[in-house]
C-alpha cells in the first residue's frame, strides 16, 4: 500500500554553509526522502566566510540562491530539479527585486513559487526554502 | 493512492469542533502531509493556550498520536514549517523542539507568522509513511 | 504555475487575477478566494490532475480575523475528504487579501 521511504540527512560540501551545524540548531540543511529532497529555509551566508550578509536585498537573494544551488549539487540534484519555493521576505516592497533575481537563477519552467512577508531573525533581508526532486 | 488519516482522538476531528474544512492528515506517494497542528487538547477540542513551550508540548504530543495512527512517528518527519507568533521566542521553541526531534532531525524553517486564536505556535509537518 | 515533479503536482501560490488577462482582481476575502480556487481548478484540470486529488494545501491570509470568510468560500470547493491545510496571517504583495498554494497528486 504505502511504500517505506528511506529518508537521508544531505549536507553541503561547503561546511560554511551548514548553518545548522553552526548554530547547534535541531535541523539538517536538508533531508532526501524517497524521490524527494526538502531543504531547511535558507539565509544569506557569504560562502566565504560563512558570515551573514546584509546588503541591498538583490545581493542577499543572490546569495541565498547561490547557496541553494551548492546545497542542492551536493546532494547530487540541481536547481532545475526544484519543483516547490517559498520565499520569505523581511520587507513585502522588495517582491519585485527579489523577482528579477530569481529570475537569473530560474529562467526557463521555473519551479512552482508562494512569496509573502513576515518578521525574519537576525536581520535577515530574505529567507527561502525548497523542495526538489533528487538527483 | 490519496489515504485520509482521520483524527485518532476526537479532539484532534478540527472540522467537527472548528468548521475547519480539513482532514487531520493525508497520505500520498509515501509522505504523510500533516494539516498545521494547534494546541488543543486531544480528547475535548478545547483550546490549550499557554506559554509557547506548554503549547509546543501539547502540538508535539498530539503530533505523535496522529503520526503513530498513520504508521509514522516523529522520528519519521521529513519536513517542519514552524510557525511561531513573534521571532524572539526562536530560543524556547529550540529548547523545546529538541525533546521531541532527537533523532535525524528533519528540514526545519521557521516562520513568524500570526496563528489563529492567537496561538504562539503552530506545526506544519510532512513525515515519511 | 504547476509543476510536476514525481508523483505530485506543485502549484504556486496563486493570487486573485484573471488567469487569461492577468488582471487583478481585488475584492473581498470571500471574492479573492472564490476566484483564486476557481483559478486552481482550473490549473490542476489542465494538468490532468483535480481538487479532488489536492493533497495539502496552505493559505496565507493578510489577517486570520479573516479566516472563517476565507473557509466559507473554500467549503464549497473541495469536496470530502477534504486535503490537509495549514492556514496563517502574513504580509501579502501587492494588497492581496489571500493566497493559496497547494500540492496535488497528478
Amino acid at each position: 500500500m504505502s511504500k517505506s521511504l528511506e529518508c537521508t540527512a544531505i549536507a553541503p560540501k561547503n561546511p560554511l554553509l551548514n548553518a545548522s551545524r553552526a548554530g547547534n540548531l535541531p535541523h539538517v540543511p536538508g533531508i532526501r526522502a524517497g524521490d524527494y529532497i526538502f531543504l531547511s529555509g535558507m539565509v544569506p551566508i557569504d560562502p566565504a566566510t560563512g558570515e551573514r550578509s546584509h546588503g541591498p536585498i538583490a545581493e542577499q537573494v543572490r546569495i541565498t540562491l547561490s547557496n541553494m544551488r551548492h546545497m542542492l549539487e551536493s546532494a547530487g540534484s540541481s536547481l532545475d530539479r526544484v519543483v516547490r519555493v517559498h520565499v520569505v521576505l523581511a520587507d513585502i516592497s522588495h517582491m519585485a527585486e527579489m523577482d528579477r533575481v530569481y529570475r537569473e537563477f530560474f529562467p526557463v519552467d521555473p519551479p512552482a513559487r508562494t512569496a509573502w512577508s513576515m518578521q525574519l531573525r537576525f536581520g535577515n533581508g530574505c529567507e527561502i526554502e525548497c523542495v526538489a526532486l533528487a538527483g | 493512492m490519496r489515504e485520509v488519516i482521520a483524527a485518532p482522538l476526537p479532539g484532534l476531528d478540527l472540522r467537527q469542533h472548528y468548521g475547519h474544512h480539513q482532514s487531520p492528515a493525508i497520505r500520498a506517494g509515501g509522505l504523510i502531509f500533516c494539516s498545521g497542528m494547534l494546541p488543543i487538547d486531544a480528547q475535548t477540542g478545547e483550546r490549550c493556550h499557554g506559554t509557547l513551550t506548554s503549547e509546543a508540548h501539547v502540538i508535539f504530543r498530539n503530533l505523535k498520536l496522529l503520526l503513530a495512527s498513520a504508521g509514522s512517528s516523529l522520528d519519521r518527519l521529513v519536513q517542519v514549517h514552524a510557525l511561531i507568533y513573534d521571532s524572539i521566542e526562536y530560543d524556547v521553541l529550540n529548547r523545546v523542539y529538541r525533546q521531541y526531534v532527537v533523532n535525524g532531525p528533519p528540514a526545519r524553517s521557521v516562520w513568524t507568522a500570526q496563528i489563529e486564536a492567537g496561538f504562539k505556535i503552530e506545526l506544519d509537518v510532512v513525515a515519511a509513511a | 504555475m504547476a509543476v510536476r515533479g514525481g508523483d505530485f503536482i506543485f502549484v504556486s501560490g496563486l493570487t486573485a487575477i484573471d488567469l487569461r488577462t492577468g488582471e487583478r482582481m481585488c475584492g473581498t476575502t470571500a471574492s479573492e478566494t472564490r476566484q483564486v480556487l476557481d483559478n486552481l481548478r482550473q490549473l490542476l484540470e489542465a494538468a490532468g490532475s483535480s481538487l479532488e486529488r489536492v493533497v495539502k494545501v496552505n493559505a496565507l491570509l493578510h489577517s486570520m480575523l479573516e479566516a472563517s470568510n476565507m473557509n466559507e468560500v473554500y467549503v464549497r470547493f473541495f469536496p470530502d475528504p477534504p486535503p490537509a491545510r495549514t492556514v496563517c496571517g502574513a504580509k501579502l504583495p501587492d494588497g492581496c487579501k489571500v493566497i493559496i498554494e497547494c500540492t496535488a497528486l497528478a
